[in-house]
């Protein structure tokens, strides 16, 4: 899905400030930073609604369920969704693999279906990266993409 | 010839498949296969400062991470003739204690559980025990701010250190998790209540031996200076290697380990088999109360001996806290010699880790790393054999064998980037 139409999604789904947002990824890695930088890039607009998983990601979900003021949540992770790099999609638990639990780590399905059984809505904003070297950084097509989406979800916080 | 493959092993740390060779109606082999390559950490350190070491060495695993520093600081700090004081004792037992409520409470929860009642994944279990999970979750929480608070970080702590810790916690830290251990426990009892009751009959029952480390003063832990085995027979740890006996298998990168020529068992299993009449508590009742026979003979228990362990590390918590803010910070105990041979003995949660050093003239000499996982794959193999003829026998169908191998492999929490080190472990 391209931009202008994640964009769309995106307005139909968040609701403003009952929407959290969780960057999920690996800094190290090239483009899997991208959700770490989106939520630092918007964390200024509201730092109890857009959480990093460095913070520990467990501890943030359990702490949403618990907070009546988030409706929705949105996790954002460099995704393979074979499109091209800068690409973007959102997508429901359902529409995910069932995936491999590892004892590293929980999935994202277990995360969603959790929040989902609590009440909320759940959704995964995913990009597709061009670069998962280590130390690669983010690259061009991946800055833009996020660029155009946070100017897009700052309008909505900011009136 | 007709093979059963289990091309990745899911709900295990790490790639690792199982091969079945089936001729017949026979069981003609069973290869549990680690799909990781080698990773070489005990060359990495020789030449190196011991410093260097405590802090490489620990990168073996993400989840055994204090486990590791524990074993490695423990085995530099005899080769360099350290004794800590009773504080650091206390406080690196605080910080294994949150790396085995952390690694139980996924293990228990989130892995086997599903397996114990009959769903594919956490995931699918969400619906009917969305609390289990969410207890599940909060317990790895706490395991993750116990490492936290004393390691400095829930991954790769670098506050503990040779001779002691770099900094203290404050008693507000401390408190906190005293009492969110008291909070949680009525959960960690609760799972208890499930799972100790459980027939398991995914597995078929033989016999074998179990070790692990072996606390003074009758005491149940999970580090000591001596081993003791299920024969009644107890080593110093510096005498590792005639419990350990590895040798290489063609087909793993990982030694396999065995004592008097037979594979034996690690792990909390090993540990309540080994120790469980020392446990006092709700933990100790638990023991009394669902322990039987077939915890000696079948694996699949040792899920039930995670849930009792989650039981004993919140029980303990609460007085090791109390223990520690009456002592004062000591200062970091500094090295009288700077050569010398040693060998750290811990349990990880998955069972008895060894990191058996050489210093000379102040630099890493030689490095010997064993894990758990490393000696279970023999009577893991052993069991996942069995089992298949059994259900071969019975006419079991392919998709049953498949499923019932992945269970047996994941009752023991294997963890293969650890094991790694040496053999690839491969289950087909």
């Amino acid at each position: 899905m391209v931009i202008e139409e994640t964009l769309e999604r995106l307005s139909q789904i968040s609701g403003g400030r009952r929407t959290a947002f969780i960057g999920l990824g690996n800094r190290e890695r090239g483009d899997d930073a991208l959700g770490l930088r989106f939520v630092e890039d918007l964390r200024h607009l509201n730092p109890n609604l857009f959480l990093s998983e460095e913070e520990g990601v467990e501890s943030i979900i359990l702490e949403l369920i618990e907070n009546d003021s988030v409706d929705t949540v949105i996790f954002v992770d460099s995704c393979d969704i074979g499109s091209n790099p800068g690409d973007a999609m959102i997508v429901t638990a359902d529409g995910l693999d069932p995936g491999i639990l590892s004892t590293h780590k929980v999935p994202l399905q277990l995360l969603m279906a959790l929040l989902v059984k609590e009440g909320k809505s759940c959704y995964l904003l995913g990009m597709q990266p061009k670069e998962l070297e280590y130390g690669a950084g983010l690259s061009e097509e991946i800055v833009e993409s996020l660029r155009i989406i946070e100017n897009a979800i700052s309008a909505v916080f900011k009136e | 010839m007709k093979k059963i493959r289990v091309d990745h092993l899911s709900r295990v740390e790490g790639h690792g498949a199982i091969t079945v060779e089936i001729e017949g109606k026979k069981v003609k082999d069973v290869k549990f296969e680690i799909l990781e390559g080698p990773r070489l950490f005990e060359t990495l350190t020789i030449g190196k400062l011991p410093e260097e070491n405590v802090s490489v060495v620990p990168r073996i695993c993400a989840i055994c991470t204090l486990s590791h520093k524990n074993a490695s600081l423990r085995g530099v700090e005899k080769c360099l003739g350290i004794e800590v004081p009773q504080k650091v004792a206390l406080m690196r037992e605080l910080m294994m204690l949150g790396e085995n409520v952390e690694s139980n409470a996924l293990h228990v929860y989130l892995l086997a559980l599903p397996d114990i009642l009959g769903y594919p994944n956490a995931i699918a279990m969400v619906d009917k025990y969305a609390e289990a999970v969410t207890e599940g979750l909060t317990l790895k929480k706490f395991g993750n701010r116990i490492m936290e608070i004393t390691a400095a970080r829930a991954t790769h702590g670098e506050n503990p250190i040779i001779g002691g810790f770099g900094r203290y916690p404050s008693k507000e830290d401390l408190l906190e998790l005293k009492d969110t251990a008291i909070k949680l426990l009525p959960a960690a009892n609760k799972v208890v209540e499930l799972l100790g009751p459980m027939d398991f009959k995914y597995s078929e029952d033989e016999k074998t031996t179990f070790a692990c480390v072996n606390p003074p003063k009758n005491e149940f832990g999970y580090v000591a200076d001596s081993i003791i085995l299920s024969d009644g027979k107890v080593f110093d740890a510096e005498e590792y290697t005639k419990v350990t006996n590895e040798k290489i298998v063609p087909h793993s990168y990982a030694k396999r380990s065995s004592y008097k020529g037979a594979p034996y068992t690690v792990g909390a299993i090993a540990r309540m088999n080994n120790l469980g009449d020392r446990l006092k508590g709700q933990a100790g009742k638990y023991y009394k109360k669902f322990s039987n026979d077939r915890w000696l003979t079948n694996p699949l228990y040792n899920n039930v001996a995670q849930a009792i362990e989650l039981v004993y590390d919140l029980e303990l918590l609460p007085g090791l806290v109390d223990k520690i803010l009456k002592l004062k910070d000591p200062e970091i105990v500094k090295p009288n010699r700077q050569t010398g041979k040693g060998t750290g003995a811990v349990e990880a949660p998955r069972g008895t880790l060894y990191h058996s050093y050489e210093i000379k003239d102040g630099r890493m000499s030689k490095v010997d790393i064993i894990t758990p996982t490393a000696q279970n794959l023999d009577d893991s193999e052993r069991y996942l054999r069995k089992t298949a003829q059994k259900m071969l026998e019975k006419g079991k169908k392919d998709d049953e064998i498949k499923r019932h191998m992945e269970i047996i492999a994941r009752a023991y929490d294997p963890c293969i980037s650890c094991s790694a080190h040496l053999v690839k472990l491969v289950r087909r």
